[in-house]
């Protein structure tokens, strides 16, 4: 299978990257005490403002990646660097979410929206109005007084997106952030994710096994091969924004580039 | 079909929807009587066959003592007011030691979660005492403390400090790893992730050990009180033994009975208005 096209993305000014991977190789402890290779050499350059996303088999270490960014995890070898720092704990500039909401189930929708800057000492009038904001904007303004078990799965994740976005960070890491959802619901909330996201452009950097996610929310799309995971194909995806992700699916460019995500994926997953 | 006829169906559907709802909650509400109506008869039925087996004479009133003598005990007592001292006596043994029982244990939970090494080198040593039958301390405490008020108390800390202290730690220890990943993800300190995620959290597991913990500090001053008090309840309990009062027993039994419901209610009071945020009551 050679015939993977594998598009890299131009090398940015170094004052201009978000995230270095350099180099990184990681193993885990399996539990009969020997160690299990998950990353092997693994090296790309994110530049600020760009949406990438990570893809591959499970178990790849796209995660891992991820947490090693999110300063959740050292790497065995190699470095990672956000913002020109080596990540050794987690970073109050980068906005992490997960696949699950995590929201405290003692604090309303509004309360946990404003954990983070809670965190941060911010006082409470600017928390306060940083919480009507973001409520509003994800169109929950009615039910900012709600705990969390009153509110649908999508609801929930909504708050999540935005209590990450309340501490204004200048980089996201997201893990798989909408893979707990029903289909309809999926949609409606990458269409929504997007349109925030157009506004200030962050940094992204997007974990998700699903590939039709990544082509119609990314700039450009990594696959990994399976364990170890190695870099098989770096993908621009050079669609038009603003996109929605609801329309695209239809589009004949993204219909194509979905199938060259996909080769590379079989092929990654046929690796050595 | 016209669109006339269609809403004359969906609005038929929701009028049969409706009734059907209507005579489910009538339903439940007739249930909800007869069962307390058969718990009033079974009552009637134990206490009128106890009191009719008396007085014909199938047992020994000696023994078992009467419903009608019970009743005429705790209306003496409340008229002649003699049994008040000895309520308010074991009501405050029983809130002091359990106040600062439970509040020693949830400090004491806290502080070994923190500190890991704190734990294990104290793990042995609670476990003995937690083991120990600590009624068998009694005599010690009164010693220690006297035979008033005081060694009532310690007896009670004694039980709660215990059930309060492993009932934080496993508040702690249980809950969603989740909360603490995102909590540190969002960039939580280790002071914060334990102040604002891991205590909050662990707040129903300490309720429900404070319901346990109010029934057990009441179980440890009665028992105190019967070993060697001047008042209380307990005290009064091994008088009218000792005097070969069964009526006395009896009665006295009923008003700790009710001092128990009583505790155990605020407590559950005071669980639900705190744990609103997990809706239905559990």
């Amino acid at each position: 299978m050679d015939t993977v096209l594998t598009t890299v993305a131009p090398t940015a000014a170094r004052e201009d990257l978000a995230i270095r991977v350099e180099g990184v190789s990681h193993a885990f402890p399996t539990p009969d005490g020997k160690a299990i290779l998950a990353l092997d050499d693994v090296s790309f350059d994110v530049p600020r403002g760009q949406f990438i996303a990570l893809v591959g088999a499970s178990g790849c270490g796209k995660t891992t990646i991820l947490n090693m960014a999110a300063g959740l995890l050292q790497p065995v070898a190699g470095s990672v660097t956000v913002n020109g720092e080596r990540i050794l704990r987690p970073s109050r500039r980068t906005g992490y979410m997960f696949a699950r909401d995590g929201l405290l189930p003692w604090r309303s929708a509004r309360s946990n929206i404003e954990v983070g800057l809670e965190l941060r000492g911010v006082p409470a009038a600017e928390r306060a109005s940083v919480g009507t904001r973001l409520l509003d904007m994800i169109g929950l303004s009615a039910f900012g007084h709600a705990y969390p078990w009153q509110l649908s799965q999508g609801m929930r994740q909504r708050v999540a997106i935005a209590r990450t976005l309340a501490v204004d960070p200048d980089t996201l890491l997201m893990d798989e952030p909408f893979a707990a959802l029903d289909a309809q619901t999926k949609l409606m909330l990458q269409g929504e994710f997007l349109r925030i996201w157009e506004r200030d452009r962050k940094t992204v950097l997007f974990v998700t096994h699903d590939l039709s996610e990544a082509v119609a929310l990314s700039d450009r799309v990594i696959v990994l091969t399976r364990r170890p995971g190695r870099i098989q194909a770096d993908i621009a995806i050079d669609l038009s924004r603003p996109r929605d992700p609801e329309r695209i699916r239809f589009d004949a460019r993204y219909l194509k580039l979905s199938e060259q995500v996909w080769q590379a994926l079989k092929a990654g997953e046929a690796a050595p | 079909m016209t669109t006339g006829t269609e809403v004359t169906a969906s609005g038929r559907v929701l009028d049969i929807l409706e009734r059907s709802e209507a005579e489910r909650l009538a339903r439940r509400r007739r249930r909800t009587l007869s069962v307390w109506t058969t718990r009033a008869i079974v009552l009637a039925l134990f206490l009128g066959a106890w009191q009719w087996s008396v007085d014909a004479g199938l047992i020994d009133p000696f023994f078992f003592s009467q419903p009608s003598a019970i009743a005429g005990f705790l209306e003496e007592e409340i008229r002649d007011g003699s049994i008040w001292p000895h309520v308010i006596v074991t009501l405050r043994e029983t809130l002091v030691g359990f106040a600062l029982g439970a509040a020693a244990g949830v400090a004491a939970g806290i502080v070994r979660m923190q500190f890991p090494f704190v734990a294990d080198v104290s793990n042995p040593f609670l476990t003995i005492l937690n083991v120990l039958p600590r009624v068998a301390l009694a005599p010690m405490f009164i010693i220690w403390f006297g035979i008033g008020e005081g060694s009532k108390v310690a007896l009670a800390v004694s039980l709660v400090f215990f059930i309060l202290m492993l009932s934080t730690e496993a508040g702690i220890r249980t809950l969603d790893r989740e909360l603490i990943v995102t909590m540190r993800a969002l960039g939580a300190t280790d002071r914060q992730l334990f102040w604002k995620v891991m205590l909050p959290g662990a707040v129903p597991a300490i309720f429900s050990g404070m319901r346990l913990g109010v029934v057990y500090a009441l179980l440890a001053v009665v028992v105190g009180e019967m070993i060697s008090a001047q008042m209380g309840l307990g005290q009064r309990i091994a008088f009218y033994a000792a005097s070969f009062r069964a009526e006395g027993v009896l009665g006295t039994i009923l008003v700790l009975a009710m001092i128990g419901l009583v505790l155990n209610f605020v407590v559950v009071r005071a669980e639900a208005v705190l744990l609103k945020w997990k809706g239905e009551p559990t």
